[in-house]
């Protein structure tokens, strides 16, 4: 029995010896080739095993799988491109952050050395789920490229937001960049006023998309400088709904200027929309203003609230009250119930 | 503190509810002889006509206009519905129209929150297609975009208000009433899956390594591919075959996911909330083509669990597992006098089951953009474990994921331009 189990032992390590002098003398080409074969991996313990090794293979094995990924149509880099997701997500977790940057670096290397727009767009992608700052930087000088442009975007808001309020105003001067639209979504989603003059140049685009980018990006700043632009805007679309969303985007200005401290421009465009909304086509942006107002004021928005909860509009009235659950603290509930009281009386007497 | 928040939130909503009843409400909006109340004449647009879009035309409300960017497609919705509608090609075009009540949305996902905060801007009440929202982002822009306008929304899903759902021979009603008596224990585990009913349609998987084609003269594919990353036309990416691929849905998950968790949602009393954790058992994922998976688990802050069994593995599931009874498909239990129990307990809150009755009257339809955008967000969270190939932590107060910078990064993801939400 004993000499069994050391028979059995030693024919194990022999075994063991055996596959690692073989897996020893494979060529980098073959470990790469039998890594790919292997994808997809089957289970999440399988994956982990799998990225470990792909690791393992080096900058060296690395470049040779990113080396072949190849223009659509031209050949199927199926395994290749799984490889590389694979490694994107899962180098995007904590805990990885040393081998997310010497991959970063490499995804940045392919972006600038391959040829075509669209391995130079997959490499992107990548970069869109590890980038950081390097990345930023690295992805600005295809802001001018009309294909590239909006991946380019993409990595930078992702990667670096910070970077991307300086990146994306400084490309925004330029007239002929042709992603305004995108640069000045995000720049208004980071509320950024850095480029407020740019907003405004590109506000009187021709361009319906590029006109309602601008507007949006003007809201967000909150610069007093918006303001003329979107009140003219809001009043030459009639206060009504087009595709440019003026008056939306005034409102969003009220709203941000109000956050800001700028109370007397936000109550003024509030007052303004309350009183040129009144249709069933535009009672929405009255409710919005209402909304804007009562988060202005609290408790002493109460008179303007209780006009409101006697609106003929159905629609305005019904938001009224659920405006009107905003404001904290019993004083409103006292207010309410005074209101009512009286309309109860009103009514007895009629 | 909530509670005294409720309770105050009640005392103001039935207040003012009896009271403007009683005193404010003029007699223009309420109809009757001689007066045409505006909800009366309840008018749609349907924006996206394909398949699913075209089963719109026949859902209430008196169609005025289609939009679709497949002339092929908006020939078909204009020809069944009798040819006296409008078609649009630019979906801004119908949102334009001041005669439209209600939009309804039945696009690929990767539309839907673009469409359903425009259509909320431009103060139209919206019925839209499941999923709610391709991303978690997307859903809390809507919900925002539709309450801060005042809108109504319904997600086109019913089984939380009607409709016998799948295995369970039962509307959910006797369900939620047992789950809310406390008969099964505390906490629950929901399993969905083929053994309690339900399929999750893995034929909804994508191609691999599609090779570009030339686009079909009806189809505009660039408005079609919208906000979605550009790629080579291909004919699987498009109409039937979309579901396939991660860029506009999210595969048989993506399709039956709001179906079936929407209602388990409503039973557990999960409305406001979310999963605090997402275990995945599945294969690498495509990065590109969405592929079947074994097994999902969501595990709810107080313990209770939903379970999405891709492989029908356990044979024995119930659907309903609690410490002190079990429900099965075809609403067997391990319950004595099951029948006689759910008689005796109090309903549910009523719900709102007819749009137009919402429509009408202001009041939250029952299955709205609050609740649809958790329930969708439990299909997106699923999704997102999915494509990264790893388990998550969620903060379902903050609506972000704990420590996991990558998974944040999927929670809003770029647009192309010009396209924002």
């Amino acid at each position: 029995m004993k000499i069994n189990r050391i028979i059995l032992i030693a024919f194990s390590l022999l075994f063991v010896s055996f596959s690692s002098y073989s897996q020893d003398k494979r060529t980098l080409e073959t470990k790469v080739a039998d890594l790919l074969a292997r994808f997809p991996a089957n289970d999440l313990q399988m994956t982990d095993r799998m990225m470990g090794d792909m690791l393992t293979l080096g900058e060296q094995g690395l470049k040779q799988i990113c080396d072949n990924i190849v223009p659509a149509g031209t050949g199927n880099d199926t395994p290749q491109c799984f490889a590389i997701e694979s490694m994107s997500r899962f180098l995007s977790q904590k805990g990885k952050e040393t081998e997310r940057l010497m991959w970063e670096g490499l995804c940045i290397s392919y972006v600038s050395t391959k040829k075509d727009n669209g391995v130079k767009d997959f490499f992107m992608k990548q970069l869109q789920i590890v980038g950081g700052s390097k990345s930023a930087e690295s992805m600005k000088v295809y802001l001018t490229d009309k294909e590239l442009c909006e991946p380019a975007a993409a990595v930078i808001i992702k990667s670096d937001p910070a970077s991307a309020e300086i990146i994306f105003s400084e490309a925004l001067k330029n007239q002929q960049i042709p992603c305004a639209a995108v640069l000045m979504n995000h720049l208004g989603s980071l509320g950024s006023d850095k480029a407020v003059k740019e907003y405004i140049t590109w506000a009187s685009s021709s361009d319906v998309n590029i006109k309602a980018s601008a507007y949006y990006a003007l809201a967000m700043s909150g610069s007093p400088d918006a303001n003329a632009v979107l009140s003219a805007a809001a009043k030459n679309a009639s206060y009504k709904w087009e595709p440019a969303a003026s008056v939306e985007s005034l409102l969003k200005y009220a709203e941000v200027a109000g956050k800001k401290g700028n109370l007397k421009a936000s109550d003024k465009i509030c007052k303004l929309i309350m009183t040129e909304c009144d249709e069933e086509t535009n009672i929405q942006y009255k409710t919005i203003a209402l909304n804007i107002y009562v988060g202005n004021h609290g408790i002493d928005a109460m008179k303007i609230l209780q006009t409101a909860a006697a609106h003929p509009n159905k629609k305005y009235r019904n938001a009224a009250m659920q405006i009107s659950l905003k404001i904290q603290g019993s004083e409103a509930v006292k207010n309410w119930i005074a209101y009512f009281r009286k309309l109860s009386r009103l009514l007895s007497l009629n | 503190m909530e509670k005294i928040n409720n309770g105050r939130r009640d005392f103001l909503r039935k207040s003012a509810v009896a009271a403007l009843a009683l005193t404010v409400v003029p007699r223009h909006v309420l109809g009757g002889t001689g007066y045409a109340a505006p909800s009366d004449q309840l008018t749609k647009g349907i924006i996206g006509v394909g398949g699913m879009g075209r089963g719109h035309i026949e859902y209430e409300g008196r169609l005025l206009a289609a939009c679709d960017v497949d002339k092929n497609h908006l020939e078909q919705a204009i020809a069944q519905a009798g040819g006296n509608i409008t078609g649009y090609h630019d979906f801004r075009e119908l949102l334009a129209r001041t005669d439209i009540d209600v939009v309804h949305i039945a696009t690929p996902p990767h539309w839907h929150g673009i469409m359903a905060k425009m259509a909320a801007e431009a103060g139209k009440d919206i019925w839209c297609e499941k999923p709610m929202a391709r991303t978690i982002g997307e859903g809390i822009k809507v919900v925002e975009a539709v309450q801060k306008h005042g809108r109504m929304f319904r997600l086109n899903t019913w089984f939380r208000f009607k409709d016998q759902f799948y295995g369970l021979g039962t509307t959910v009603k006797p369900l939620k009433k047992l789950v809310d008596s406390g008969a099964l224990g505390w906490p629950l585990k929901v399993t969905v899956s083929g053994i309690t009913g339900y399929d999750w349609k893995f034929y909804w998987s994508g191609e691999h390594n599609l090779k570009p084609m030339a686009v079909p003269a009806e189809l505009d594919y660039d408005f079609w591919l919208g906000p979605a990353p550009y790629k080579p036309y291909n004919p699987e990416r498009v109409h039937s075959k979309f579901r396939g691929y991660w860029d506009y849905d999210g595969g048989g998950l993506g399709d039956m996911g709001q179906h079936y968790l929407d209602p388990v949602q409503y039973m557990l009393g999960k409305d406001d909330t979310g999963p605090v954790s997402i275990e995945i058992d599945a294969p690498q994922q495509h990065f590109d083509a969405v592929g079947s998976w074994r097994r999902i688990t969501y595990t709810y802050a107080d313990g209770c669990q939903i379970i999405l069994d891709g492989e029908n593995r356990d044979k024995d599931a119930a659907y309903i597992e609690g410490p002190k009874g079990k429900v099965y498909k075809g609403f067997r239990s391990t319950i004595p006098d099951l029948e006689k129990l759910i008689n005796s307990l109090p309903d549910p809150e009523p719900q709102i089951g007819t749009f137009s009755e919402s429509v009408k009257t202001r009041k939250k339809f029952a299955l709205n953009e609050s609740n649809g955008h958790r329930s969708c967000s439990v299909v997106n969270l699923g999704i997102i474990a999915l494509r990264l190939g790893r388990n998550l932590k969620y903060d379902p107060v903050k609506q972000e994921f704990i420590d996991d910078e990558g998974a944040n990064r999927l929670i809003n993801q770029p647009m192309r331009g010009p396209w924002k939400i």
